[in-house]
């Protein structure tokens, strides 16, 4: 599942001059447009990229705009730019210095975001995971797979189990502040609880046990995040 | 065999799902080390995981996932971060984190 990311020059320099409903409402359309399909829009030419247009404009002639480029290498989409209609020449005089882009501390402070952008992505998925593990009691069925860690659901009677690989690709995949992201992510504010299946588990996962959320409440508005 | 004899045997042979021996086989061929060993370490792993420090990590990851306030999201945010080289204090480059953000500067405007 696509991960999502805001360069920081993005948002020191273009939401703060949007007012902050219309900043909001950007990012939000963002996160839900590209976090289902992260190469949607019009294409914006001869910038490389490829870079699309993202069109979020409210009622009373508020126009506001986006850009943003999906990186299929790291399976992320970048918000590079928002404001109004003249966001587009912005980001072509930007583009003359490649200014445009993520910066290496972008990409650093996307590596260090691994917990939040977990969380990010299981609330994203959650929901259709959980029913499709509800259909089918017993089986597993992966919540995200990547980037790393995997995870899946498995309804046993009253519970809900979730599995998290600790180890893919010859190396450890789950830090101990994942494992508390996906808790919060699935089971919210209920006692962190490890268990073990009864009917045996894998050496190379951790495994985290709760009551079933009700589907109806979870997860929460898309508005807190 | 007595009910505690056999309570207390160790299995040594242990079969593994066909999917989980590829994974093992793999990881002690990159890292030159013998499979029981990287199947303890993986025991040892989860013990770690889920100890002391887990639950002020949780709480954290909480109110990232259930915000207070914008302020306190932010801290969070940066409680629950891993530690990368070059990346930034408050430098979060996430949807929540500029959201937070957006707020928190909305909050101080007024």
């Amino acid at each position: 599942m696509t991960d999502l990311a805001i360069t920081a020059r993005c948002q020191n320099d273009d939401l703060p001059n949007l007012p902050p409903d219309d900043a909001t409402h950007l990012v939000n359309v963002f996160a839900e447009r590209r976090g289902q399909n992260p190469e949607g829009g019009e294409e914006m030419k001869g910038l490389g990229g490829p870079l699309y247009k993202l069109h979020a404009d409210l009622s009373g002639g508020r126009d506001i705009r986006g850009i943003t480029w999906y990186d299929r290498g790291a399976d992320v989409c970048w918000l590079l730019a928002g404001g109004r209609h003249d966001v587009y020449a912005r980001v072509e005089q930007l583009a003359k210095t490649d200014s445009h882009w993520p910066t290496s501390e972008d990409w650093a402070n996307f590596e260090a975001d691994a917990p939040i952008r977990l969380i990010e992505r299981v609330v994203r998925n959650a929901r259709t995971s959980l029913e499709e593990a509800m259909k089918k009691p017993g089986a597993e069925v992966p919540l995200t797979l990547s980037p790393p860690p995997a995870a899946f659901f498995q309804i046993d009677g009253e519970r809900l189990w979730l599995r998290a690989t600790l180890f893919a690709h010859g190396r450890r995949q789950l830090t101990q502040k994942q494992v508390a992201a996906l808790w919060a992510a699935v089971f919210g504010k209920g006692i962190p609880q490890e268990g073990h299946p009864e009917h045996g588990g894998r050496w190379d996962s951790i495994y985290l046990v709760g009551p079933i959320p009700d589907l109806e409440s979870w997860p929460p508005a898309k508005s807190l995040l | 065999m007595a009910e505690t004899e056999k309570a207390a045997r160790v299995q040594t042979n242990l079969r593994l799902a066909a999917d989980v021996a590829r994974e093992l086989d793999v990881a002690s061929a990159i890292e030159h080390r013998d499979k029981a060993e990287i199947v303890e370490e993986g025991l040892r792993l989860r013990r770690q995981l889920m100890g002391e420090e887990y639950r002020a990590l949780v709480e954290a990851a909480l109110e990232v996932r259930f915000p207070t306030d914008a302020e306190s999201r932010l801290r969070a945010i940066d409680a629950i971060r891993e530690g990368v080289a070059g990346a930034t204090q408050d430098g979060s480059v996430t949807v929540s984190a500029a959201l937070a953000r957006i707020a928190k500067n909305a909050k101080v405007a007024v």
